[in-house]
């Protein structure tokens, strides 16, 4: 009986967990277009950044054009397959956030966008008027879609000696082309050692940093140690190497546009 | 383009294929040598009086005006006295009409050529777009001789460019859909290919090569980029209305978006020849000797992330900027970009190479890249 009660409450909670996220909390938003990606066709709905998501593991984008109180905006969804995936794809996508992390969630309010981390999924809601506004109601469209209380936030481990807010402070990566678009000299050090994780912090105002690295498995920690410079190890336990370093400049790049 | 929009395209165009969308360029020769291509033919060619950098070389004005965007949309009144206030700088004529009328005039067809690729957020505004239509028309140019144009009109028609919004004026892309969302025509042919003109080709000696889903934008492959007939034929001169991007450590203004946006088969250029196409295709008579004005648009701008919106990234730079020497708007911009670069710390410093397109149109006697040799006028409203 009590199985049954937590099955129906479960199946309840999907229900409505499903409504929250798609129909229920619409009723004064008009949808002009919704489209949803799954996997590789996310190749379907941006640049070269669709890789950038699926090296996080991305496995669904429900995009959104809307208009909510005479303002339009783009809602992006992504589902991630952790919180700390959807923190990481977040990392690399916010920039000097005007406000960050007030919301409950983990979020950066730009000139243009409010995005934000809610539970195991990357939330962009982009208002192209720029107004006061549109700043305003991009939080309440965030609402609207996702419940932002923090209870699901991602865990930043303790070693980094990191309180709020997160955001702008700490970058997590899942694969190489994270890790090369944020350091070029980490990326070197890191060539050819498969990893399951970094967590990086930029030193503010300086070229130096630090990075906990997750390498796939304890071969691959001793492979590092050995390139390392005994001055840059920080700390080592058996899966994970806590080092700093310096950052160099990279060269000249006209960026990625492909067409 | 933007993959977003060139996916958005191919779901309208009916192609369901899910083929990789890559485009394959591959160079006929060894690394580090850069690729063969015919500026050498170009060069012989003879110029005329409206040829780059037209009457004005070296010569910048640039029109700052703090309070151009109001809430966050640009202000089209604000626009308006701007390009003003920059034409009559530049020229020097008595007033607004004859300052025009120095690039234009009623027998012309105008091409203006915006920059739509980054949809509503970082578009070339329609603030100064609909400003300078309004002062053509009060110079007497025909709202029928003027057509906003771009290589795609799926980009134009997204980022606001549409019949509604310019009544009576020719809205146009290179690279177009029939009414059903298709770029192929019932024999099989992509429409755009009856928009290239194959009398006027830039050619490089890095081969196209595009699977089925990116073919429409690049209308055809091999080692030819093809004009577009709305330079070679719909229009007697053109004004660039570009917008203030950067390019990773360089900039996307106006050589960009002339020489990106006016020839067909470009992904295999972004490579190994990036800063040459900017350059060189602007060398070319459809260009060269057609774009008689430019007007910058950085009353909204990006500083990284471009050429496409990363909404991050996006600032005001409130200001607009006009020239006829379309490499000297260039360097003033790209000195503001990287300003702004440092500033927010993207880069500590100017990286090597990063001015080379600018160099290379100086040596095609295009413009002056040279910041000394400059003239540029700043005015503040």
């Amino acid at each position: 009986m009590g199985g049954l009660l937590m099955r129906n409450w479960l199946l309840s909670y999907l229900f409505l967990a499903c409504l929250s996220f798609s129909s229920l909390a619409q009723e004064d938003v008009q949808v002009k277009r919704e489209r949803v990606f799954t996997g590789s066709g996310l190749y379907g709905f941006m640049n070269g950044g669709a890789e950038q998501f699926l090296e996080y593991g991305v496995s669904r984008l429900t995009a959104r054009d809307i208009v909510y109180k005479g303002e339009e905006y783009a809602v992006e969804i992504y589902e991630m397959p952790s919180a700390e995936d959807a923190f990481g794809i977040y990392s690399l996508h916010i920039f000097k956030c005007q406000r960050a992390d007030t919301l409950g969630c983990i979020d950066c309010l730009s000139p243009y966008q409010l995005q934000a981390v809610v539970g195991d999924k990357y939330v962009s809601v982009v208002f192209p008027s720029g107004t006061q506004a549109g700043q305003r109601g991009a939080d309440e469209v965030l609402r609207k879609y996702l419940p932002v209380g923090g209870e699901n936030n991602p865990r930043i481990p303790d070693i980094l000696g990191l309180s709020a807010p997160y955001s702008g402070n700490v970058k997590y990566l899942r694969g190489p082309i994270g890790i090369s678009g944020v350091s070029t000299s980490l990326s070197k050090l890191l060539a050819e050692c498969p990893i399951k994780a970094v967590w990086f912090l930029q030193e503010k105002g300086t070229d130096s940093y630090r990075a906990l690295i997750y390498p796939k498995n304890s071969s691959d920690v001793k492979r590092l140690l050995d390139r390392l410079p005994s001055s840059s190890l920080l700390e080592q336990g058996e899966d994970f190497l806590y080092i700093k370093g310096m950052e160099e400049e990279t060269g000249d790049d006209h960026g990625d546009f492909g067409f | 383009m933007k993959r977003r929009n060139f996916f958005r395209s191919i779901a309208l165009g009916g192609v369901s294929a899910a083929l990789a969308p890559m485009a394959k360029a591959s160079s006929t020769f060894q690394a580090k040598q850069k690729p063969i291509t015919n500026i050498d033919q170009i060069r012989s060619i003879p110029r005329n009086e409206k040829s780059m950098p037209g009457k004005y070389p070296g010569k910048v004005v640039k029109t700052n005006c703090p309070a151009c965007i109001v809430d966050g949309k640009p202000s089209e009144t604000a626009a308006y006295k701007m390009l003003e206030a920059g034409m009559l700088e530049l020229t020097g004529a008595e007033n607004l009409n004859a300052a025009w009328l120095r690039f234009v005039g009623p027998e012309d067809v105008i091409g203006l050529k915006v920059n739509p690729i980054a949809g509503k957020l970082l578009s070339t505004t329609h603030a100064v777009t609909q400003s300078v239509i309004k002062q053509l028309e009060e110079a007497g140019i025909p709202r029928k001789n003027l057509l906003i144009w771009d290589r795609r009109e799926v980009d134009l028609r997204e980022s606001g460019f549409t019949a509604e919004n310019y009544p009576g004026i020719r809205i146009i892309g290179t690279e177009y859909q029939d009414e059903n969302g298709s770029y192929i025509d019932p024999a099989g042919k992509y429409y755009g290919e009856n928009r290239i003109d194959k009398n006027h080709r830039f050619h490089a000696a890095v081969n196209g090569e595009y699977d089925a889903y990116t073919m429409p934008y690049m209308i055809n492959g091999g080692e030819d980029s093809f004009f577009s007939k709305i330079c070679t034929e719909m229009v007697t001169k053109i004004i660039n209305i570009p917008v203030m991007k950067n390019a990773g450590s360089s900039i996307t203004v106006c050589m960009k978006n002339l020489g990106f946006g006016a020839i067909s088969n470009t992904a295999r250029l972004h490579k190994e020849l990036w800063h040459e196409t900017c350059a060189y295709v602007c060398a070319f008579p459809p260009l060269r000797d057609k774009v008689v004005l430019n007007i910058v648009d950085g009353l909204k701008g990006c500083f990284d992330g471009g050429p496409e919106a990363n909404p991050q990234f996006i600032c005001q730079y409130n200001t607009l900027m006009v020239g006829s020497d379309a490499v000297a708007l260039d360097s003033v911009c790209f000195d503001v970009i990287l300003a702004k670069r440092i500033e927010e710390g993207i880069q500590k410093e100017e990286r090597p190479g990063s001015r080379l397109f600018m160099e290379l149109a100086q040596e095609l006697k295009l413009g002056v890249a040279d910041r000394e040799k400059i003239e540029l006028k700043e005015i503040n409203l």
